[in-house]
């Protein structure tokens, strides 16, 4: 019988088998040689990630969590723009996550799907900070200095200025915007993350951009960005 | 999409884009800052506390506390003995930290530690955030903070629920994280103190003004200071601005923040002392004693106040004055709202002749209240603000026997007039309401009066 036991990292869960020869290299195994450690199948892919946490297999969630927090992490922070509001996004992106598993129907795309759901959980957040008047308190001004190692004050005041910006775009049109070009999604990884069809997605970033571009244009943090080239657009 | 912490090469070609430059150089900014968010969340998710058991005084129970009386007497004789035959106070404890330990009462959970901007913090130490900047305090339990530029705070006690934080001036945003276990987080702004058991909220305390503001984003807390009766519970929406002592060569004047929830019913309904505050300016001087604060508690955001007004206004028909009511927070509503509000709001759009507006509360309540039956009689609307065959078509698979699925039918043969597919709306709508006010029309399209397309020669 198979047994499942945390891994030393606490990220990887190994599986406990009667040995059948010769150790995989680099896996662990027992000193009396009777069992060797492998790591369990959901480690390998997506598909069985996500049918050992239906099933309730023990680390499960925390290896799908390790595998997948930091790409939603990432998209994430490209979405609200600040640091500080990602932590409880991303915990609710993994609660939704969770309890909404089972309605995932091609379980190889769990990424993908895992995006949507970041967005959907975004767009949510944008939302009620609009309708808290949280920009009083996140006013590009006001936003505490970046904590990067090497900290580009350029790109700093350019980040927050992008964002200020944002801000004032329609949350659909802002996040389109955002994966389309902060993150440097492909127009049909936009669609799928947004749930809507291409040609959507077109219209949506194509209305921020212009929007964008007028408004940073007048922008003195912006402005010198936009003037490297001579193509503006991207779709 | 790829896992390393670039944006993808462009699909649109090799031209240069200064906007896709910009981008990137956003990404890599942001890149800086990824990290601590996955670690915290980690902790929420994956390292909490069990909840406590619940006590049940069940057989298990009442076996271990008959076991328990048996063997104190036991240990209490044990621990005489071993004091040398003097049963005192000494012996008593050392007998008794021997039951604790042998009932493993003995180990106190770990305190909390936290970290300013990734490196270790000290409790007492002082953090000070730049005038322009700002820092972060996090927390071993995830909880954050957030020291906006200029703030000065330090971590006082730390417990194994919580800790005690002192806030000298500036402005905090706490997001304390939520723990089935009870927590035990006090804020220490100026005179006033802030209890908190989950929840976030941004506290702020200008010690030269001596003005304290509390802001409740999510969760309650309660606060207890100068002119607070006891301890106030403040709820998620709400503000709290006081004003701990009258500044100097300076008129009292209650610190009112502007808002339209101040004279609106439709306030907390939390006890809160409201005096108007032109009332309290008008206070001469030389009168009694005007308190030097008057708390003000906005309204919750969530729910805007202004719901009231308009759907006041709407069930009399006003649908014009309560259009423009609620214009202002017209999003926030949208997105607020309950089901059943939307539907009014979209009656009220509409009639007050903001058509598209009135579209996007039905889209709204559509993606926010799917399955509903509120969301069945948005498709209706759709229906009826234009491309009417589809979302009548949507209403009757959800709503088949819904209070507007004779309406549907019926327009929705209106809208298949002339079409390939009205032959079978017409059946459909005459089998099942063969008195209808559409059977003379389905009768006419099966006579096939009705069934060649309008613009045909």
């Amino acid at each position: 019988m198979a047994m499942t036991r945390e891994g030393e990292t606490g990220a990887s869960t190994w599986e406990a088998r009667p040995d059948s020869g010769t150790p995989a290299p680099g896996a662990p195994s027992s000193r009396r040689g009777a069992k060797v450690l492998r790591p369990a199948a959901f480690q390998r892919d997506d598909a069985a990630l996500v049918a050992a946490v239906r099933s309730g297999a023990v680390g499960a969630q925390r290896t799908l969590y390790e595998r997948h927090a930091r790409h939603v992490e990432r998209v994430l922070l490209r979405l609200l723009g600040d640091a500080r509001l990602v932590p409880d996004a991303l915990h609710d992106v993994f609660i939704e996550v969770f309890r909404d598993l089972d309605k995932l129907r091609e379980p190889a795309a769990l990424k993908a799907w895992m995006t949507r759901v970041a967005v959907f959980v975004a767009r949510g957040h944008i939302r009620r900070r609009r309708r808290r008047r949280w920009l009083r308190f996140v006013a590009p001004e006001t936003l505490p200095a970046r904590e990067a190692p090497v900290a580009d004050t350029d790109v700093t005041e350019a980040l927050r200025h992008v964002y200020a910006l944002l801000d004032t775009l329609p949350p659909d049109e802002r996040i389109a915007f955002a994966l389309r070009i902060v993150e440097g999604m492909d127009l049909k990884e936009v669609a799928a993350a947004c749930d809507c069809s291409l040609a959507t997605v077109k219209r949506r970033i194509k209305r921020a951009e212009t929007a964008f571009l007028a408004a940073a244009a007048k922008d003195d943090s912006l402005a010198p960005w936009l003037k490297g080239g001579s193509r503006w657009t991207t779709t | 999409m790829d896992d390393d912490m670039t944006p993808r090469s462009s699909t649109s070609g090799a031209t240069w884009s200064p906007l896709r430059a910009l981008g990137r150089a956003m990404a890599e900014a942001q890149n800086a800052e990824a990290g601590p968010a996955v670690d915290a969340v980690r902790g929420r998710l994956f390292d909490l506390p069990k909840p406590r058991k619940t006590f049940r005084w069940g057989g298990p129970t009442r076996f271990a506390l008959a076991a328990a009386l048996l063997l104190v007497p036991l240990i209490l004789l044990l621990g005489s003995r071993g004091m040398g035959g003097t049963a005192g106070s000494g012996a008593g404890s050392t007998a008794w930290s021997r039951l604790a330990v042998a009932w493993g009462l003995a180990s106190p959970p770990p305190a909390l530690t936290f970290s300013v901007a990734g490196t270790p913090g000290a409790a007492g130490l002082w953090v000070d955030a730049v005038p322009h900047g700002g820092s972060s305090i996090l927390f071993s339990d995830g909880t954050q903070m957030w020291l906006s530029g200029g703030t000065r705070a330090r971590v006082g006690t730390l417990a194994a629920e919580g800790a005690e934080v002192h806030l000298e001036r500036g402005e905090l945003h706490v997001a304390v994280a939520h723990r089935e276990a009870i927590s035990s987080w006090r804020f220490e702004a100026g005179p006033y103190d802030v209890f908190v058991t989950g929840t976030e909220f941004v506290v702020g305390w200008d010690p030269a003004a001596q003005r304290f503001r509390l802001e409740m984003v999510a969760g309650s807390v309660e606060v207890a200071g100068p002119r607070l009766q006891g301890r106030r519970v403040m709820v998620a929406g709400q503000t709290l601005v006081l004003r701990a002592t009258a500044p100097p060569s300076s008129t009292p004047v209650p610190d009112v923040e502007a808002s339209r929830a101040s004279a609106s019913p439709a306030r907390s309904a939390l006890p809160v002392p409201s005096v108007p505050a032109a009332a309290a300016v008008a206070t001469p001087p030389s009168g009694p004693p005007a308190p030097a604060v008057q708390p003000d508690v906005t309204a919750d955001p969530k729910k805007p106040d202004v719901s009231v007004d308009w759907r006041a206004l709407a069930r009399e028909g006003r649908y014009v004055e309560a259009y423009a009511e609620a214009a202002p927070d017209f999003d926030a509503l949208v997105a607020s709202a309950s089901a059943s509000d939307l539907l009014m709001l979209a009656d009220v759009a509409r009639f007050a002749g903001a058509g598209p507006r009135a579209r996007g509360v039905c889209e709204a309540v559509r993606r926010r209240y799917p399955g509903s039956s509120a969301s069945a009689q948005a498709a209706f609307a759709l229906g009826r603000a234009g491309d009417g065959a589809r979302w009548f078509s949507i209403y009757l698979q959800e709503a088949p026997d819904g209070a507007l699925a004779r309406e549907a039918l019926g327009r929705l043969l209106e809208a298949q007039r002339g079409t390939e597919g009205a032959d079978d709306t017409a059946r459909r709508y005459l089998a099942r309401h063969p008195d209808g006010p559409h059977a003379r029309l389905a009768r006419r399209v099966l006579s096939r009066e009705l069934r060649t397309a309008p613009s045909a020669p």
